[in-house]
């Protein structure tokens, strides 16, 4: 059963009494709220996730508003995880993008059995791209724009987990956050993408998330092996396209871009080593165009 | 004088020409470029040997085409030594 | 013991057979209750010793495992610190006294497995404090910038210098110069723990003896008048007190003889009285006869119980009492008022109340505590 089963009403009643159970990418996850934007955000950006029907959850999430006379001067939402709030407050209408970065650092604090990178993991053929990049990239709009992509499947658009054991990426496929002009690009580059209302004046300027894909979503079960690493560059001057660079300074990035790496010490470096001896690596130098940026992923995942 | 120090507290990934090292006991993971690799093969291929900056330098003459300097020389045993993967004697 | 059905995480921990009949439901509260007690990787460890993982369902298991990964990462970090700190003080000739979970590590007291803690806490002498400062700074360590109210408060009502943190390792520093707060109505002579107590581990370095150990925890936990961390604590005290009566047989004896002489007779008595509500921990009768000579009259025995009965329970909904909030508003202001004089606490409640929330707003408003936006 998945979460679009379910009328808005019972999303509603549920969020504010025993708590919605559903699977955010690989993770289950039992969510509270009484805002109203985090009713409507996950009703259309979670629509085809599936609903948690066993009794246990990974992580049990409050979106809680100011209560009292505070709700009336400049409101504010709390992130809880386990009646914790391990973040500062932020501005009340910012409660849905509060529950997307949550999401993700629930999985970076707490889960060890993988090596988690920060990137991008997009698969074709049984091909695994991973894009690893530093806000300003071009990782997200690139990512965003070939899930919207036929025969493309996302696996996550900020988490790349890896599991040293399998040797195969998990797939964590949730709404796909966009910021700024990213925002326009993709929605003039699909007509069919849903989104979320933007919303404006976070730190990191305006921001809105986007549905993953059916298919992305129906597939959170098939691992994939990674093929290629591609570290995006956006220039807006410059149309290099891909050039190759050397495993090793590849190694130092990835290592870098992990968000534990550290404490997964020996398996850390391993886990990298395991990532590399299954990829060939390469910077990506666009000037935005995400046309032939995506004719360029084509021709890559096709080369084999 | 400097010496191999025994590899079992490493990991390592080889990706010629580079290398990446892992310090199981600092933590620390480092990139060596190739010209630093050629030199710490030559360590490797003479483990119990105590080798000298001047060894080092006619070694890796013979083994590569092109001029090394000496002062290079010195700049790769440095490294190794910072990284821990030769110690002096 | 209060049985109560909702405290899981307690029951695992003293009775870890348990949870061969738990199902899906409890391991959810248990996962939850883990998670806000910071007692996850506390946990496993139990459950390992008692050969009990292959019970813990497979859609569960992994929260044990990467907590117990974390505190296994975290501790190579607290090790490599210690070695770092004995360095530089080193150079100053001083021996530090390592306190808390720093002490519980170098001791390898069995509740120093899966337990994580943030800040190393040492004590020197005060007549060194001035030369540990000077040598922590040239090492590397830096201290928080302060305003002079809060400086003040550190330095003069507090028993330690603000806390340093590395420049490039980030780790935390407490530099204690007495064992308990310097101004208190409550007369323990710090001086004479930190002075007779001192016992050399194994690795050549200081930490107080045993009984001192959960002395100095039990002032702490009951005095500080902070409670976030009061279940762990006390999880603490009753593993300390289980494993140090089980390998000598004088323990109790000590314990409470130690107590007596240090003065904290009526804090022992609270401590036990705790922990063997909480924990059931194995307390003689005698021994808490004895300590039970130090309680206080019927009425502020029956409410500071209580109050510490409320408090001492985990910050999760599941197991939170009625008037916690109550019990914990009074034990703060107790736990000041205790610390100092009226003249010096009431200005400092009011500067905490109200200029403190400002400074923190603009604070926030400058810095992003977490960077997770990607």
């Amino acid at each position: 059963m998945k979460l679009s089963d379910l009328d808005y009403i019972d999303i509603k009643h549920y969020l504010k009494t025993t708590g919605l159970s559903f699977f955010a990418g690989s993770f289950s996850v039992n969510l509270k709220s009484k805002i109203p934007s985090i009713a409507k955000g996950v009703m259309q950006l979670y629509g085809d996730s599936k609903i948690n029907q066993t009794d246990f959850s990974d992580f049990h999430i409050v979106l809680k508003a100011d209560s009292g006379i505070r709700r009336w001067i400049r409101p504010r939402v709390e992130f809880l995880l386990s009646d914790r709030a391990p973040f500062f407050p932020m501005p009340y209408e910012q409660a849905f993008p509060l529950l997307e970065w949550g999401l993700n650092w629930c999985v970076t604090n707490h889960c060890h059995e993988y090596l988690v990178i920060h990137a991008a993991v997009l698969e074709k053929n049984g091909k695994a791209i991973i894009l690893p990049g530093i806000p300003g990239s071009g990782k997200s709009t690139l990512c965003a724009a070939l899930v919207n992509t036929e025969g493309w499947r996302l696996l996550s658009d900020e988490l790349a987990i890896f599991d040293p054991v399998k040797n195969t990426i998990l797939p964590n496929p949730r709404p796909v956050s966009l910021k700024n002009q990213s925002i326009d690009i993709i929605k003039s580059f699909s007509k069919t993408a849903q989104f979320s209302p933007t919303v404006r004046d976070t730190i990191k300027g305006s921001v809105a998330h986007m549905k993953p894909s059916y298919e992305s979503v129906v597939q959170r079960r098939i691992p994939a092996v990674p093929r290629y690493i591609v570290f995006p560059k956006y220039n807006k001057d410059s149309n290099l396209g891909l050039v190759s660079i050397t495993k090793g300074e590849s190694f130092l990035e990835l290592a870098e871009h992990s968000f534990n790496y550290q404490i997964l010490g020996e398996q850390g470096f391993t886990s990298v080593a395991s990532i590399l001896d299954k990829c060939d690596c390469f910077k990506y130098v666009y000037d935005g165009d995400l046309s032939s940026a995506i004719d360029q992923m084509e021709t890559l995942i096709a080369d084999d | 004088m400097w010496k191999l120090n025994p590899e079992d507290i490493f990991l390592f990934f080889k990706c010629d020409p580079e290398l990446v090292v892992y310090n199981k006991l600092t933590r620390s993971t480092s990139l060596i470029p190739p010209s630093i690799v050629l030199a710490y093969k030559i360590f490797q291929d003479n483990p119990s040997a105590a080798v000298s900056s001047d060894t080092l330098f006619h070694e890796l003459k013979e083994r590569q085409n092109n001029v090394v300097e000496i002062c290079s020389v010195e700049s790769y045993i440095e490294h190794l030594c910072q990284i821990d993967l030769i110690v002096k004697l | 013991m209060q049985m109560t059905k909702k405290l899981l995480v307690r029951d695992l921990l003293v009775h870890p057979n348990l949870i061969e009949d738990w199902n899906l439901t409890d391991w959810d509260l248990v996962i939850q209750q883990g998670y806000a007690t910071g007692l996850l990787a506390r946990a496993y460890s139990i459950l390992r010793k008692n050969d009990l993982l292959k019970s813990i369902p497979d859609s569960v298991l992994w929260h044990f495992t990467s907590a117990y990964k974390l505190y296994l990462a975290h501790q190579l970090d607290i090790q490599a610190e210690i070695d770092f700190v004995t360095k530089a003080l080193s150079y100053a000739k001083i021996q530090p006294v390592f306190l808390k979970g720093a002490a519980y590590t170098i001791a390898k007291d069995a509740c120093h497995d899966g337990r994580l803690f943030v800040d190393i806490d040492i004590y020197v002498d005060i007549k060194e404090l001035a030369a540990a400062e000077q040598v922590l700074k040239w090492s590397g360590w830096k201290g928080e910038e302060l305003d002079a109210h809060d400086e003040k408060y550190y330095r003069e009502w507090m028993h330690e210098i603000p806390p340093l943190t590395h420049v490039t390792r980030g780790m935390t520093l407490d530099v204690h110069h007495n064992l308990v707060p310097l101004t208190s109505r409550v007369s323990i002579d710090g001086k004479l723990m930190a002075d007779s107590a001192k016992y050399v581990s194994s690795l050549g370095l200081c930490v107080l003896s045993p009984e001192d150990r959960v002395l100095h925890s039990s002032i702490h936990l009951l005095l500080d008048g902070e409670f976030e961390k009061g279940f762990r604590d006390l999880s603490d005290i009753d593993m300390l007190l289980r494993e140090f009566s089980t390998s000598d047989n004088a323990f109790w004896h000590k314990l409470v003889t130690r107590a007596e002489s240090l003065k904290v007779g009526r804090i022992l008595y609270y401590c036990l009285r705790q922990t063997r509500q909480m924990f059931n921990t194995p307390v003689p009768d005698d021994v808490m006869n004895k300590a039970s000579k130090y309680r206080p009259f019927q009425i502020i025995d029956w409410v500071m119980n209580t109050c510490f009965e409320r408090v001492l329970f985990p910050g999760h909904h599941s197991c939170r009492p009625k008037f916690y909030n109550l019990a914990s508003n009074f034990l703060f202001i107790r736990s000041h008022w205790i610390k100092m004089p009226s003249h010096i606490l009431i200005p400092h409640l009011l500067y905490k109340a109200f200029v403190t929330p400002v400074k923190e707003w603009k604070l926030r408003k400058n810095i992003e505590k977490n960077d997770l936006t990607g």
